[in-house]
C-alpha cells in the first residue's frame, strides 16, 4: 500500500510544496505573553540604558507609539529591558504608557517619558498633536490590517481563494477595493450593522457570540475589537484617497542576538506613506517566528528565545513584508570549546558558528566511515572491499585528499550527479520521451564530466535553441512548457525562489509581488516551441514578438528582475539580458544557491532548508558560511567540482556523527556529520554489490547501476514489467514530475520495512543460486572469509571480533550453511550501519 | 496424450501458415547499391513459397534475377542480383510480394563507393568496428539509418585502443537524426567506433559510410531567380541574415511557397511593407506558405532561419499553379498498407481534404498499370467538404497475383484555372514505420493493391 501511495507521490509533493508554507505560517495561533515562558530577570546595575525613539509625534488619537528600551549590561551584552523598565509619563495629561511600553495619546500637548533601571534612566520627547479634530479609522490603514492581524484574510481562512462559510477576503488584504465591497455590501450589507455595531456578524463570528469555524479569534479587551466597533459605528467610511503604504521598517532591524535569561525582543514597526508620513504600525501588525523551536513572537511583536538558534522574525502590515533575524544563546553547564584546527574557510566559518551557540565540533570519522561516506556522495556506490582495504592500510597524510581527486574524476561521478540535475529538471520519459531522456542525460553527464562552469552550464540551458534532440539542453522548455512554467521553474532552480503564489495574488508570505511574477515572466513569453514531423523533437526557437500583460491591470509588463527593471534591447533574444543578469558575479542569489544545493547533496542538509527555498523567512543556518562558499565558487569561475573538492576536504564533511551531550540537539549547525537512509537508487545498487545480483533494468545496457539511469520511467508502457522497479519507488524515487528538490522521498515507511524484510527484490537477491553467498559456498571457500567478505562489502570494514565470532557459530551450527549465510546477510543489510549514511 | 495432441495442431498450424502468408523481408543486406553494376543483395525473411514463388519488386529502373540457396523449398534466403540503372542517385526501394501480399519497402542507397559497413543493433550493446587510420588521415563516419527508414536513433562513439573517447556525436545539424562523426588521427594506429541505439534497442539495422575527407570535392550552389513560377537555391551565410525575394501576383492567384533545406525556414509575406502572412512555426519541418493573392501588386517574401543561425542552406519553390488543396487517404487497408480486390471489383479508399481559401467542388481520379480507372463517390463537395470515401472500380483483365499500383489525383477548377494534386498516401506508408519523416515522391502518393483471384476470399 505503501508503495502505492507513492507513485501518485508527485501530486501530494506539488500540493506540499503550495500548501505547506501556507499551513505552516497561515494557522497562526494567538500568542500572548502570558503564552510564553517569560522569566523574571532581575536587572543589575547597568552600564547604559536607551530609549528608541528619542523624539516622536504622534498625529490623532488612532495613533499609537511602542516604545524600545535597551540596556548595557555590565559584560556590555545588550539586553531588551522594554518589559522592565519602569516607565513614567512626566505630564500624564497628553499620553500613558502601558507596562509593554505602548504610547496611548490623550491630549495635545508635548511631554518627555523617562524609563529607569539598573541604576540608569533614559526619556523620550513626545509630542501629540490632531487630538482636537476628531479622526475616523482609517480603513486601508487600521480596518484592514486589524483584520490580517486577527488572521481573517489569512490563507487558512477568509483569504483562501474561495474564501470560508462564503465569507472572501483578498489575501492578506492586497485588493483593498474587492475588501471593502465584501465587507460593507455584500450579502446585503448583514455583515456590518452601523446601528448597532457590536451585534455586527463581522464581530459577532470572531468573539463567538455567533457559530464560527474558526474559532475565537477576538475579545472585547483587544484593541482591534474597539477599532473595528469603531469603523462601523462611524459608517463604515472608505478613505479611498488615503497615501499608500510604500514600505515597512522594524527595528531593530539587524541581526541580533540575546543570552540567556536576556532572551526576549521587543520590535517597533514603523510605516512609510505615500503622503511622506511615518506611523507607527506596531500594534497593527502581524509577527510570525520562521522556527517556533527556537522562538515564538508575541501578537504584540515581543519575540521570545526558547531554545538556542536563529529564526527570522517575519513582520506583515498590509502586504508589505519585511524580516530580521534573531539569534538566542544559553550558557550551557559544563562547555568548554574546544575544537580541531580548521582544515579551511569552511571549518572557520562552521567552527564560529558553533562557539557561539555553544556546540562541541565532532572529532574526525575514522577511515573507514570516511571511505564509505565518500564514495556514497560522490559516486552513490559502496567502495570495493579490495578498494577499501587498500586505503585503509594506506598511512600517508593524503590519502583521503587523493581519493577524493580519485572519485571526482570518476566516471560514476558524472553519471551519479548527472541523476541529481535529471531529477530537477524533469527527465522523465513521461516528460520528453525515450530519446529525449538518453539525450539530455549524456548532456548532463557530459557537464558533470568536464566539469562545466555553473554560469556556462547555466546559460546553456536557458538559452537552449534549435533541436531538442540534437541540442538535448533545449527539453528545459518542453518540460517547462509555458511562460508560467519556465519563469517559476528558472526561479526555484537557479535563483531558489518558489514564486508561484505570486502568479494569481502577491506573495503571503515574501516581498514578490504580481507585478515581480509577470515582469520576470517577460523574460520567457518569447520563447517558441515547434513541434516537427519527427518523433520527440521539439524546435525551441526566439519569436521576439509578444509582451506578458498583467492580469488584473492588463498593463504591458517590463521585464524585471530583481533589483529592478532589465532594459532590452529591440530583437534581441530577452532570455540573453536574463542570463546576462543570472550569471553576472554580483548576482546575489545565483552562486549562493548552486553553493547551497552542492553543500545539502553532501551533508545532507542545506545551509539553507530546504536547500531551494531561498526567502527572508527562511535564513540561513549560517549566512556567513554560505556568503564564504558562494564568494569562493565565484572567485572559481563557477567551478563545481573544485567547491565540492573544498568542501569533501573540509573537517566539517570529515567529523564523525556520532553525538556527544555537547552537540546531540544540534541539527543544523553542522557540529557533526548528520546519517540519512541511502537514497532508493544507492540502496538497491549496494544490495547489488553485496549479494552479487545487480538489478538488471532493460533499455540500458547490462549492470547498468541505478544511480546511472537516466530516467526512472524508461519501460512505463510495459506494465507487467514495472513490479521489478517498485523497490525504488518505495524508496523515494521520484517521478520527476516537479522540479522540486522535494519530490525525493527520503521518509522511511511500512513499505520500506516490509521490502528489506521479504520483498521480492531483496528475496531474489539473497536466494538466487547465482548470488555471491551459493558461490562462495559451491566453490568451498571457507566459512570465516565469507563472512570477512560479507562485512567488507556491506559496511568497508572486517568484522570485529565479537561480530565473526556469533557469526561462525551461527552457520557452524546451522545445519542448511546456505540458508544460514542467507540469514546472516540479510541481517547485515537490515542494519542502520548498511542502511544508512554515517 | 491430451495435451500433446493440441500443441501438435497448433505447430502444424503454424508451419503451414508460415508457408502461406503475406511476404516479410527481416534482413537485406547490402543497403547500399553500386549503380550500373551487378550487386548480389541477400534478403532474410519471410518468403512464404507456398503462395508462388515470391517476385521483387523495385521502386528504381534495374534487372534482377534471383537464386535460392535452398532451392528446393525457397524459403528463408534468397540473393537477387539487381543491377541498378547507371546514373541512379540517392534512395530506392526494394519489396517482394506473392498472391497473399507485399512486404513493407526495404530502403537502399545507391553510392558509386560504398565503403562502410551495414550492421544490426543488438539490445543493450554497442556494435563495435574495428579499423586502422593513419597519422593525419581525416575520415567521415556516416549513420544511415533515419534515411534508410531504420527507427535506429543512432550514437557514434570512436575510441582509441585504450578505450579512451576521442568523439562523440549525436543528432548531426546537417542531417538530423542520422550522426556524422568527422576526426582527424593524430596518430597511427587502431581505433573502434561504438554504433548504438540511443535508447539501446536492438534488432534494427544501419549502415555506417566511411568517407576519406581528404579526398572530397566541394560543391557549388545554383542560381537564384525571382520570377514566378521559380524555385530558388540560397544560403544564409551570416546568423540572423535575411533574404527577400519580390515578385508579382494577381488577384486571385494561389501562392504556394515549399521550403527544404538545412535551414528552418521562417517565411514572411509582406504586401506594401505589411507582413500578410507567415509560415515557419507550426508543427512541421518545412511548412508551405499558402497564401491567395486579395490584389494585384508586388509583393515581398522574406526567408530566415527560424533560430537565428549561420550557413544554412534553403530551397523555396514558389508557384502559383499548385492546388490549394491536398488530399489524403486516411484508413487503412483491411491489409496493412495495401487493399486487396479481385479484378473488376471496387477499392474503398477513404480521403480527407485539407481545403486553402478554395471553395469549390474537389474531385478525384484513380490511374493504374491499364490507364484511368472509373469510380465511384468522387468528388468533395458543398455537403463533403472534407471527406469522402471514392471506390476505384478496377478493370476486369487485371492479371491476378500480381500487385496494383494505384495513383490517385485531386483537381478543381478556380476562376477557369484547373489544379491538380496527387493524393498523399504518406498514412499508408506510416504503416511501415514510424520514424519516417520524409516520404520520397515514389512512396507517398501509391496505393497498393493485391490483385486476388476471382474465386478468393480477399480477407483470407
Amino acid at each position: 500500500m505503501e508503495g502505492r501511495a507513492c507513485e501518485s507521490s508527485w501530486m501530494i509533493f506539488l500540493l506540499a510544496v503550495c500548501i505547506f508554507p501556507t499551513a505552516l505560517f497561515s494557522q497562526t495561533q494567538r500568542i500572548d505573553e502570558k503564552d510564553l515562558p517569560i522569566g523574571k530577570v532581575a536587572v543589575a546595575n547597568l552600564i547604559d540604558l536607551k530609549i528608541e525613539p528619542a523624539q516622536y509625534t504622534l498625529s490623532g488619537s488612532g495613533q499609537r507609539l511602542q516604545l524600545l528600551a535597551t540596556g548595557t549590561l555590565p559584560n556590555k551584552d545588550t539586553a531588551d529591558l522594554t518589559r522592565y523598565v519602569r516607565y513614567q509619563v512626566v505630564n500624564p495629561k497628553i499620553a500613558t504608557v502601558n507596562e509593554r511600553g505602548l504610547v496611548t495619546p490623550k491630549a495635545n500637548g508635548k511631554t518627555k517619558i523617562s524609563i529607569s533601571s539598573g541604576g540608569r534612566t533614559a526619556a523620550a520627547e513626545l509630542i501629540v498633536k490632531g487630538m482636537a479634530k476628531t479622526e475616523s479609522v482609517s480603513f486601508n490603514f487600521q480596518t484592514l490590517p486589524a483584520l490580517s492581524k486577527l488572521g481573517c484574510s489569512q490563507g487558512a481562512c477568509h483569504g483562501a481563494p474561495h474564501g470560508k462559510g462564503g465569507f472572501r477576503l483578498s489575501l492578506r488584504a492586497f485588493d483593498p477595493k474587492l475588501d471593502a465591497y465584501t465587507v460593507i455590501h455584500e450579502e446585503f450589507g448583514r455583515r456590518v450593522n452601523p446601528i448597532e455595531p457590536e451585534r455586527s456578524l463581522l464581530l459577532a463570528k470572531p468573539l463567538t457570540e455567533v457559530s464560527h469555524q474558526g474559532g475565537q479569534r477576538l475579545k472585547k479587551t483587544d484593541a482591534e475589537y474597539q477599532l473595528l466597533r469603531d469603523w462601523i459605528a462611524e459608517g463604515t467610511q472608505i478613505d479611498a484617497d488615503a497615501a499608500k503604504c510604500e514600505s515597512i521598517r522594524v527595528t531593530p532591524n539587524v541581526n541580533t542576538f540575546r543570552s540567556s535569561p536576556h532572551h526576549v525582543q521587543q520590535f517597533r514597526v514603523e510605516a512609510k506613506f505615500s503622503d511622506g508620513s511615518v506611523r507607527d504600525v506596531t500594534h497593527l501588525s502581524v509577527f510570525e517566528s520562521s522556527d517556533e523551536n527556537v522562538c515564538k513572537v508575541s501578537r504584540h511583536g515581543l519575540a521570545v528565545g526558547l531554545k538556542r538558534g536563529e529564526a527570522a522574525v517575519i513582520v506583515r502590515y498590509l502586504d508589505k513584508i519585511t524580516s530580521t533575524l534573531m539569534g538566542f544563546v544559553e550558557d550551557v553547564p559544563g562547555f568548554v570549546w574546544k575544537a580541531p584546527k580548521p582544515e579551511n574557510f569552511i571549518d572557520r566559518h562552521v567552527q564560529a558558528k558553533l562557539k557561539q551557540f555553544r556546540y562541541h565540533p565532532a572529532g574526525l570519522a575514522s577511515d573507514e566511515v570516511f571511505l564509505r561516506r565518500v564514495y556514497l556522495d560522490v559516486t552513490g556506490l559502496l567502495p570495493a572491499p579490495e578498494k577499501a582495504k587498500t586505503f585503509l592500510v594506506d598511512e600517508t597524510k593524503e590519502k583521503r585528499a587523493r581519493l577524493i581527486d580519485e572519485l571526482l574524476d570518476s566516471p560514476e561521478h558524472a553519471a551519479f550527479w548527472a541523476t541529481k540535475w535529471g531529477d530537477l529538471f524533469r527527465v522523465s520519459t513521461k516528460q520528453i520521451g525515450h530519446a529525449a531522456v538518453f539525450k539530455y542525460n549524456r548532456w548532463l553527464r557530459e557537464s558533470v564530466r568536464d566539469n562545466k562552469p555553473y554560469d556556462q552550464f547555466a546559460r546553456e540551458i536557458l538559452m537552449a535553441t534549435g533541436s531538442t534532440l540534437m541540442h538535448p539542453q533545449g527539453n528545459y522548455y518542453r518540460t517547462a512548457a509555458d511562460t508560467s512554467d519556465a519563469t517559476e521553474t528558472t526561479s526555484q532552480l537557479f535563483l531558489g525562489a518558489r514564486i508561484g503564489c505570486a502568479k494569481c495574488h502577491n506573495h503571503p508570505f515574501e516581498s514578490w509581488t504580481q507585478n515581480n511574477y509577470y515582469g520576470l515572466s517577460s523574460f520567457f513569453n518569447q520563447i517558441g516551441r515547434k513541434k516537427t514531423n519527427r518523433d520527440g523533437e521539439t524546435i525551441i526557437y526566439a519569436t521576439h514578438e509578444g509582451d506578458v500583460r498583467h492580469p488584473a491591470t492588463d498593463k504591458v509588463m517590463k521585464p524585471w528582475a530583481p533589483g529592478g527593471d532589465v532594459p532590452i534591447k529591440d530583437g534581441i533574444d530577452r532570455r540573453k539580458a536574463f542570463v546576462e543578469w543570472l550569471t553576472s558575479t554580483t548576482n546575489p542569489f545565483f552562486a549562493k544557491v548552486e553553493a547551497n544545493r552542492i553543500w545539502a547533496h553532501v551533508m545532507g542538509r542545506g545551509i539553507v532548508e530546504p536547500f531551494d527555498d531561498f526567502r527572508d523567512s527562511n535564513p540561513p543556518a549560517n549566512a556567513e558560511l554560505l556568503d564564504a562558499l558562494a564568494d569562493d565558487f565565484v572567485a572559481n569561475g563557477f567551478d563545481r567540482k573544485g567547491l565540492l573538492r573544498k568542501i569533501l576536504n573540509s573537517r566539517t564533511y570529515q567529523a564523525s556523527s556520532r553525538a556527544d551531550k555537547f552537540n546531540r540537539e544540534d541539527t543544523k549547525y553542522f557540529s557533526r556529520y548528520l546519517p540519512r537512509r541511502l537514497t532508493a537508487e544507492q540502496l538497491i545498487d549496494a544490495l547489488g554489490e553485496v549479494t552479487g545480483i545487480r538489478e538488471q533494468f532493460k533499455f540500458v545496457p547490462k549492470d547498468t547501476r541505478a544511480t546511472q539511469l537516466p530516467a526512472p520511467d524508461l519501460k512505463p508502457q510495459v506494465r507487467a514489467e514495472i513490479g521489478d522497479v517498485e523497490f525504488l519507488k518505495i524508496f523515494g524515487q521520484p517521478e520527476r514530475q516537479t522540479a522540486c528538490e522535494c519530490e525525493r522521498g527520503d521518509s522511511t515507511s511500512l513499505g520500506q520495512a516490509l521490502e528489506l524484510y521479504n520483498g521480492t527484490t531483496v528475496h531474489g537477491m539473497l536466494t538466487k543460486v547465482e548470488n555471491r553467498i551459493h558461490q562462495s559456498l559451491i566453490a568451498k571457500e571457507p566459512f570465516k572469509e565469507i563472512i570477512e567478505d560479507f562485512y567488507w562489502r556491506s559496511f568497508s570494514r572486517p568484522p570485529t571480533e565479537r561480530e565473526l565470532k556469533v557469526s561462525l557459530n551461527y552457520i557452524e551450527s546451522s545445519k542448511d550453511g546456505a540458508n544460514a549465510f542467507e540469514d546472516l546477510v540479510w541481517a547485515l543489510i537490515n542494519k542502520d550501519e548498511f542502511l544508512f549514511q554515517h | 496424450m491430451r495435451v500433446r495432441l493440441p500443441l501438435f495442431a497448433i505447430s502444424v498450424f503454424l508451419a503451414v501458415h508460415s508457408l502461406s502468408a503475406k511476404p516479410q523481408i527481416d534482413k537485406l543486406t547490402p543497403r547500399s547499391l553500386v549503380p550500373g553494376k551487378p550487386n548480389v543483395v541477400r534478403i532474410v525473411g519471410k518468403l512464404a513459397p507456398k503462395d508462388g514463388a515470391p517476385k521483387i519488386w523495385t521502386s528504381f529502373p534495374c534487372k534482377v534475377s534471383l537464386r535460392y540457396p535452398d532451392e528446393k523449398r525457397k524459403t528463408g534466403l534468397v540473393e537477387a542480383v539487381i543491377v541498378p540503372q547507371a546514373g541512379l542517385r540517392d534512395y530506392g526501394a526494394v519489396r517482394i510480394y506473392n498472391r497473399e501480399g507485399v512486404s513493407r519497402p526495404s530502403m537502399i542507397r545507391f553510392d558509386d563507393n560504398p565503403s562502410g559497413f551495414d550492421f544490426t543493433a543488438s539490445e543493450g550493446k554497442p556494435y563495435v568496428h574495428e579499423f586502422e587510420a593513419k597519422k593525419g588521415q581525416h575520415l567521415e563516419f556516416e549513420l544511415f539509418a533515419e534515411r534508410l527508414h531504420s527507427p535506429l536513433d543512432g550514437v557514434l562513439i570512436l575510441q582509441d585502443d585504450q578505450g579512451k573517447e576521442l568523439a562523440f556525436v549525436d543528432d548531426s545539424e546537417e542531417i538530423g537524426m542520422d550522426p556524422v562523426l568527422r576526426h582527424q588521427f593524430e596518430r597511427a594506429g587502431k581505433y573502434r567506433l561504438f554504433v548504438h541505439d540511443v535508447q539501446w534497442r536492438g534488432g534494427i539495422f544501419g549502415r555506417v559510410k566511411i568517407r576519406d575527407l581528404n579526398q572530397q570535392i566541394a560543391e557549388t550552389d545554383g542560381p537564384i531567380v525571382v520570377d514566378v513560377p521559380t524555385r530558388i537555391a540560397g544560403k544564409i551565410d551570416k546568423a540572423g541574415d535575411e533574404d527577400r525575394y519580390h515578385f508579382q501576383l494577381k488577384k486571385g492567384d494561389y501562392l504556394t511557397v515549399t521550403p527544404s533545406g538545412s535551414a528552418v525556414s521562417l517565411l514572411d509575406l509582406s504586401l506594401d511593407g505589411r507582413r500578410i502572412k507567415r509560415a515557419g512555426t507550426g508543427d512541421s519541418d518545412h511548412e508551405p506558405l499558402r497564401y491567395r493573392a486579395r490584389k494585384d501588386g508586388e509583393y515581398t517574401l522574406s526567408v530566415r532561419d527560424l533560430l537565428g543561425r549561420s550557413d544554412r542552406s534553403y530551397t523555396l519553390d514558389i508557384r502559383t499553379d499548385v492546388a490549394p488543396f491536398t488530399v489524403q487517404v486516411v484508413n487503412k487497408g483491411k491489409l496493412g498498407d495495401r487493399y486487396a480486390a479481385k479484378p473488376g471489383s471496387q477499392v474503398e479508399v477513404n480521403l480527407r481534404c485539407t481545403r486553402y481559401d478554395v471553395d469549390v467542388n474537389i474531385n478525384v481520379r484513380a490511374f493504374g498499370s491499364r490507364g484511368e480507372y472509373k469510380c465511384k463517390n468522387y468528388a468533395f463537395g458543398q455537403k463533403n467538404k472534407t471527406s469522402v470515401n471514392v471506390f476505384v472500380i478496377l478493370p476486369e483483365d487485371l492479371p491476378e497475383n500480381e500487385l496494383e499500383v494505384l495513383e490517385l489525383q485531386a483537381w478543381c477548377e478556380v476562376d477557369g484555372k484547373k489544379y491538380t494534386a496527387k493524393v498523399g498516401s504518406s498514412f499508408l506508408a506510416r504503416q511501415h514505420n514510424k520514424t519516417i519523416s520524409h516520404y520520397p515522391d515514389w512512396l507517398d502518393g501509391q496505393v497498393l493493391v493485391s490483385v486476388i483471384p476471382k474465386g478468393k476470399d480477399k480477407k483470407k
